[in-house]
């Protein structure tokens, strides 16, 4: 079976590239899920989990806004503003981040339209990385049981 | 000349003590610009990657489009944003960027600085420029987050039309031993003139989500972000081996001195032993 190459990059860094069985992204219009062979594709990126899937494993990764596009069928370029392993992410500190994001919205509800959006974006991206963390979180579980 | 022997050896210890400072600086911005210059690598990928992706939507959407962030803004000033270091000691970096800027300036209009660095900010208020804002204390591995708000200036006094061009003068890496001053025009999009990358895709068949346009006013700005960030990161490594470099200059003077202090240190204090056995003697000899 044919795989899709995958590579993630934000301004900063290389956040990892290889190859996938699929690769499921949070796109403005929903989340979508690339499978091999996909119609060539540019679209922007909500803040979200990325989720990569290659035979039987599956990572997770908290991704704020950005693009993504697929190449040539078989090629995808995830270009996003951050974006982080879910083994990187701390839970403790994300849950303290999104507690402030929540403050901090609450805080400016009042403020201009700029700044509402930029507490939003915000709070998106730190609940992107909660989800992505408490999945971690459980999945190490599984293997603790296991 | 017991007098002059302690102050040649004052002096030699002054100079060890300054050489000890100097290479220690040296040190410190040899492994910062290792640093600055693997972050600048780590960011390229991305930068091709955008360029490529905005080709892919130029190409596809050809002629037929218009976006406001593509074509010189309605504004009548020009802003120019210039990236410095907060520190001094690193040679003539800071001047040449300085100079480069004004030179180019000399050709514009009504110019609005935005400085980045603490020495360029001095350095422009002093000469009487219109300094809208400085930024300082972004130190050694600046993150992208950081050029936010500088490009998010930039950008906002674009499309209100305040502005009719957005340049960057930073200092380009080269090498540990060259950095040239460079200007880079972030806005109006594509003016900067950077060679089209090597890609090759059927275009026709793309589909775009949820349309060019918009697609665009996300990426445009974003491309300009990295832009900002990679001047950034230039800036910094080309500060950094600089000051290594003007720190190994002195280290190496400090050096010289020392040798030929010591030196004379060595020559007076053989003089010293001469004519003492030359006094021993000959008071020898007017007993005998």
């Amino acid at each position: 079976m044919s795989k899709l190459h995958y590579q993630i990059v934000t301004p900063e860094r290389v956040v990892q590239e290889g190859e996938a069985d699929s690769v499921s992204v949070m796109t403005n219009m929903g989340e979508i899920t690339v499978l091999p062979h996909h119609v060539p594709l540019l679209s922007l990126m909500k803040a979200g989990e990325l989720t990569i899937r290659n035979g039987g494993n599956t990572e997770y990764f908290a991704s704020s806004t950005g693009m993504f596009e697929v190449r040539d069928g078989s090629s995808i370029v995830v270009l996003a503003d951050t974006a982080e392993r879910s083994d990187e992410l701390e839970l403790d500190a994300i849950t303290a981040a999104k507690q402030r994001a929540e403050d901090g919205l609450a805080a400016i509800k009042n403020g201009t339209a700029t700044d509402f959006a930029d507490a939003t974006a915000h709070l998106e991206r730190e609940m992107a990385r909660y989800r992505v963390a408490m999945k971690k979180g459980k999945s190490k579980q599984h293997r603790a049981e296991a | 000349m017991p007098a002059s022997r302690k102050l040649i050896q004052s002096r030699i210890k002054s100079v060890k003590n300054t050489r000890k400072i100097t290479k220690a600086m040296e040190m410190v911005a040899a492994s910062k610009m290792r640093k600055a210059v693997a972050a600048t690598l780590r960011g390229r990928p991305y930068v091709v990657l955008a360029r490529e992706t905005m080709e892919a939507v130029m190409e596809r959407s050809g002629s037929a489009l218009v976006h406001p962030m593509l074509v010189a803004g309605s504004g009548d000033r020009e802003l120019v944003i210039l990236f410095t270091s907060d520190r001094g000691l690193a040679g003539g970096f800071n001047v040449n960027i300085g100079k480069f800027a004004r030179e180019q300036m000399k050709s514009f209009g009504d110019t609005d600085v935005v400085a980045v660095g603490k020495k360029g900010s001095d350095a422009m208020q002093r000469l009487g420029y219109n300094v809208v804002a400085s930024f300082t204390g972004l130190g050694n591995a600046p993150k992208y987050s950081e050029v936010i708000p500088i490009a998010r200036l930039a950008i906002d006094g674009f499309t209100q039309g305040k502005y009719k061009r957005v340049r960057l003068f930073y200092t380009h890496y080269i090498s540990g031993i060259t950095q040239t001053p460079k200007m880079l025009t972030v806005l109006p999009y594509g003016e900067g003139g950077s060679e089209p990358t090597a890609r090759s895709t059927p275009s026709s068949e793309y589909t775009i989500e949820p349309n060019a346009k918009e697609l665009l006013s996300r990426m445009i700005p974003n491309l300009v972000m990295t832009a900002f960030y990679q001047a950034l990161l230039e800036s910094s490594a080309s500060e950094h081996a600089a000051r290594m470099l003007a720190m190994k200059n002195a280290s190496d003077s400090a050096r010289d001195m020392m040798e030929s202090l010591t030196f004379t240190y060595n020559q007076v204090r053989q003089a010293g032993i001469t004519q003492e056995i030359a006094e021993i003697s000959s008071g020898a000899a007017a007993l005998a």
